[in-house]
């Protein structure tokens, strides 16, 4: 009830102001920038952090594994945020068109050391609905079956350790985003570990996922 | 990089005035090569391709047809091909390409051929034995690589095929060294031939396919056959005073061609020869087969073959290997007295293979007859419901799958199902041929004699082997079978190819018999009320033949392309602006391809291609269950309204349940398993036109949270790493692992769900 007052009462104010200042009705400043601080974490933390190719109007967050030596087969997230304010932005595709909604950092690979022999394919999938973001890259690891055939498994198909930037995001700036705090909540993040298949539970692993804080000005 | 692109259409440099080949004195092959490749660079050929002929074929015109296979350093070039001709006179005129330009590829050092193999058979299933796979290296455009297929499965639900499906992400090269395989397995069903390219570097499968096409010193024998009657049969005496064998020397004067380069079968010869499957273990017999033997030149005594009960070696074996043997004999007659093909299946005289009494893998009767141009060799059944499938009609239909491998080579999509009809169509005149002409002279009656039989028995296929005289297949109207459609639509290349053939065997029909004004009748057309007069049987198989020998280049031709190279046929035999030509024309326009004569376009309604889809057929939309996807916006062509009217169906299959369909949007309900829907949009304007499209919905709940997200690929890619920590249950079924279909279908339902 105290909000419907509030809102019912917000044009008679404004149209006063506008009387008086003989003027059109003023409109909050738009946000010009996007800052962002890094999330304070352990060497055993996941995190997203600020990518230094991020610009005023497009930050860039590189999702950043552990630097304790754990390695991984891949890892995956959703995001949400509010998308009035800003959106998620694109990235080149394997082909160079600004299709995806994150851009590789190269952990994984899916050619070996002598470029010649694939590999498991390595899993990309991006996308947005609403204001949810969906992300993730994974090894197909196939080198059990690869061994199986040919006596040997492939280099490359191995589980990575994920110290360096697993994939890039990137939140762009809304003409009409107004300063302020804008919220990132991680819904769920996932990754493989490299035991999988010998460890008890079998099943992908829930990251806690260290989030900075995004504020507008 | 140079762009791949395929060659349709010449430049002007060729398509104008015919240029006169010099060479006097040379074979019209070899003048004919000369001046094409004279002309590659105006074809988009580079230094490093060539072209090398196929066996020459000359029309009744005097006009000499020759196909070429493109290479590259000296490998063939998949899809490759170019069709060349020369007139009466000597004269190129403008050949038809089908070409793979731009190729540059590097010499390389590629995997040995024995590990080719090991792929290849780690793929294959784990079932019978398998045949010995010969490799040959080729150039593989990397657009054909990959696809997933499907099947009506035994319930009648559209389902994906794994066992001719690639699911792998397309390579960003144009072209790659590749080896082409052929393998032969027994399998539950029966045999299999499996089609192969594997990747010469990696060893990645790049794409397969079913090999298969089903249908299901010279001396005279005297054969009793099943369903011919007492029959004067060519076999030949192996040697003097010894005994005769099922082997027509005087026909097919050229040995087994031996396509894999096995020497399969070692104790073959010149002839072509009607012999025994025998599936004793290697390397007892390595040829798999046994020779019909027998002293006194008679065979059979023409009784019914009864699978599990007879020796396929005893006389009603025989009898059974007397009908193949006379049917291939007549067929081959047929082809080279009225069609001017002398040289059979090959154009050369190579000498194929007949294997009767061939078994289903688990011991019972196979109830089907196909060809394999992979093993230039045609198989036949003895039926489970049916008797033995040697009778005259699918015999003549499998020997003609065998001359198209050597014409247009029609394959894939909406090729398939034309490939289908032409067989059925050489199969119908072999009948009026033989029937009504007793086998004898240049032309095909239109009525029989001896037997005299109705248009309606004549006009259908498979009714000799039924106990009960019921055709398979009914060219005159196809959907009397209850599956086939009796016209064209956009999506015709989703149903089966044994029922997309309906429209093309009924445009022949028209053709030949014309069509009723009657709508009650069994012969009228919806599309052409008025009907037409048809040109009978002799003109219309030569328009029809002629079309495929000399106009047909691409092998993925479709209903439209035909109709064009349909026309161009009947104008080049007899004249353009003549009623022949206007028959096509009609006889197309009744199975609701292009305009009639002197009519106007029908409207049209034709769905775009979905960028990406991981399917062969590449329209086909993949969704995610109960996530709504937008489905393609189909063309409405010549209709002042284009607006479509959606519903779910539109194909002979079942449509499962729980699909919702709204204004273009599609949301799959949770599935256990993947499922096609078939959805139709028909013309506000004329809704008997209309397209249909398939939208394959998926589970893709992986880890089974309730929702779709990224982390459920992890989750799919996990149980693909061989430890099936996740069975993915909403994929594949429970028990299964999963393989890289599933994970292309995923990133493709994910793309279309997700990323507007």
């Amino acid at each position: 009830m105290k909000r419907l007052s509030l809102l019912l009462a917000f044009p008679v104010l404004a149209l006063v102001l506008g009387c008086t200042a003989g003027n059109s009705t003023p409109q909050a400043p738009a946000a010009q920038a996007m800052t962002y601080t890094d999330p304070v974490t352990t060497p055993s933390d996941w995190k997203l952090v600020k990518d230094p190719s991020s610009t005023p109007t497009r930050l860039v967050l590189d999702l950043v594994g552990p630097s304790d030596g754990t390695r991984y087969r891949g890892a995956g997230f959703t995001l949400r945020t509010d998308t009035t304010q800003v959106h998620y932005g694109r990235f080149p595709d394997y082909l160079g068109n600004p299709t995806a909604y994150h851009g590789d950092g190269g952990v994984f690979l899916d050619r070996d050391a002598t470029g010649s022999w694939d590999v498991a394919p390595r899993l990309q999938a991006s996308g947005i609905k609403g204001d949810r973001l969906m992300v993730g890259i994974f090894q197909d690891t196939d080198d059990q079956a690869w061994s199986l055939a040919w006596g040997s498994p492939i280099d490359g198909a191995k589980a990575r350790t994920c110290s360096t930037v697993v994939l890039r995001i990137a939140l762009e700036l809304d003409a009409s985003a107004h300063p302020g705090t804008v919220a990132l909540e991680l819904l769920k993040a996932r990754a493989i570990p490299e035991n999988v298949g010998t460890v008890v539970d079998r099943k992908m692993v829930a990251i806690p996922v260290k989030v900075g804080v995004l504020d507008l000005k | 990089m140079a762009k791949n692109r395929r060659l349709h259409a010449l430049p002007l440099l060729l398509t104008g005035t015919c240029l006169l080949v010099a060479g006097e004195g040379s074979s019209p092959t070899a003048r004919l090569t000369q001046a094409l490749r004279a002309q590659a660079p105006a074809m988009g050929l580079g230094m490093l391709d060539g072209l090398r002929p196929g066996a020459p074929f000359r029309d009744r015109a005097g006009a000499t047809h020759v196909r070429y296979q493109q290479t590259y350093r000296g490998v063939d070039v998949y899809e490759g091909v170019l069709l060349g001709h020369l007139d009466a006179a000597g004269r190129m005129a403008a050949p038809d390409p089908a070409l793979q330009t731009g190729i540059d590829l590097a010499p390389a050092t590629l995997l040995p051929e024995d590990r080719i193999r090991s792929i290849v058979a780690r793929d294959l299933p784990a079932e019978g034995r398998t045949w010995p796979m010969a490799c040959k290296v080729i150039v593989f455009p990397t657009r054909f690589q990959g696809g997933i297929t499907w099947r009506r499965d035994a319930r009648g639900y559209l389902k994906v095929d794994p066992r001719f499906s690639v699911g792998t992400p397309r390579r960003p090269e144009e072209y790659r060294w590749a080896y082409r395989v052929s393998a032969m397995q027994a399998v539950a069903g029966g045999l299999q031939a499996t089609e192969y390219v594997v990747d010469g570097l990696s060893g990645e499968i790049l794409r397969k396919w079913d090999g298969f096409q089903h249908g299901s010193a010279s001396a005279q024998g005297t054969g009793y056959s099943q369903y011919n009657g007492t029959v004067a049969i060519d076999t030949t005496q192996e040697a003097e005073g010894g005994p005769y064998s099922l082997r027509d020397s005087l026909r097919a004067t050229k040995p087994y061609p031996d396509p894999q380069g096995t020497g399969w079968p070692e104790w073959g010869g010149v002839g072509f020869q009607t012999v025994a499957l025998d599936l004793s273990p290697l390397p007892a017999n390595p040829s798999g087969t046994l020779p019909y033997l027998e002293a006194q030149n008679v065979w059979g005594d023409g009784g019914r073959f009864h699978w599990g009960l007879d020796d396929p070696m005893g006389v009603r074996g025989e009898t059974a290997a007397v009908d193949a043997h006379f049917a291939l004999g007549r067929t081959w007659d047929y082809y080279a007295d009225v069609l001017g093909r002398t040289g059979g299946i090959d154009g050369e005289g190579g000498s194929p293979i007949s294997i009767v009494h061939m078994p289903d893998a688990d011991g019972s009767a196979w109830d089907n007859a196909s060809w394999s141009p992979a093993w230039f060799v045609m198989m036949y059944g003895d039926g489970a419901a049916n008797g033995s499938l040697t009778c005259l009609d699918i015999a003549a239909h499998e020997m003609s799958h065998g001359v198209m491998s050597y014409t247009a080579g029609l394959n894939t999509g909406e090729a398939q199902g034309l490939n289908e009809a032409n067989s059925d169509i050489h199969a119908t005149m072999v009948k009026f041929y033989l029937w009504g002409a007793g086998g004898k002279g240049a032309v095909v009656p239109d009525a029989t004699t001896d037997p005299v039989l109705p248009d309606a028995e004549l006009w259908s296929l498979g009714a000799q082997a039924s106990p009960t005289g019921t055709p398979t297949r009914w060219l005159y109207r196809p959907s009397k079978d209850g599956l086939s459609p009796d016209a064209w639509f956009d999506g015709i290349a989703l149903e089966d190819p044994h029922f997309s053939m309906g429209p093309a065997s009924r445009a022949f029909y028209f053709l030949s018999r014309g069509a009723s004004a009657d709508p009650a009748q069994d012969t009228a057309s919806a599309y052409l009320p008025a009907g037409m007069a048809g040109l009978g049987n002799d003109k219309a198989i030569r328009i029809w033949y002629h079309g495929m020998a000399t106009k047909v280049a691409d092998p993925h031709t479709d209903y439209r392309g035909l109709r064009v190279a349909m026309v161009a046929a009947a104008e080049e035999l007899y004249g353009a602006g003549g009623p022949e030509a206007a028959a096509v024309r009609n006889a197309f326009a009744a199975i609701n391809v292009g305009a009639p004569q002197g009519g106007k376009e029908p409207v049209q309604v034709v769905f775009p291609e979905v960028p990406h889809s991981p399917f062969v057929y590449p329209k086909v939309l993949v969704a995610p269950a109960l996530e709504p996807v937008k489905l393609p916006v189909p063309r409405v062509a010549n209709a002042a309204d284009t607006g479509v009217e959606w519903s779910l169906g539109g194909l002979n299959v079942l449509v499962a349940s729980g699909g919702h369909l709204q204004d273009g949007w599609f949301t799959a309900p949770m599935v256990s398993e993947g499922y096609g829907w078939p959805v139709k949009a028909a013309s506000h304007e004329d809704p008997r036109r209309f397209a249909v499209d398939m939208v394959f919905g998926v589970g893709m709940d992986c880890d089974s949270d309730t929702e779709t997200d990224a982390c459920d690929l992890g989750a799919l890619a996990l149980a693909n790493g061989g430890v099936n920590v996740y069975p993915a249950a909403n994929l594949y079924g429970s028990a299964r692992g999963v393989d890289d279909i599933c994970l292309e279908l995923f990133l493709e339902g994910f793309r279309n769900a997700f990323n507007p």
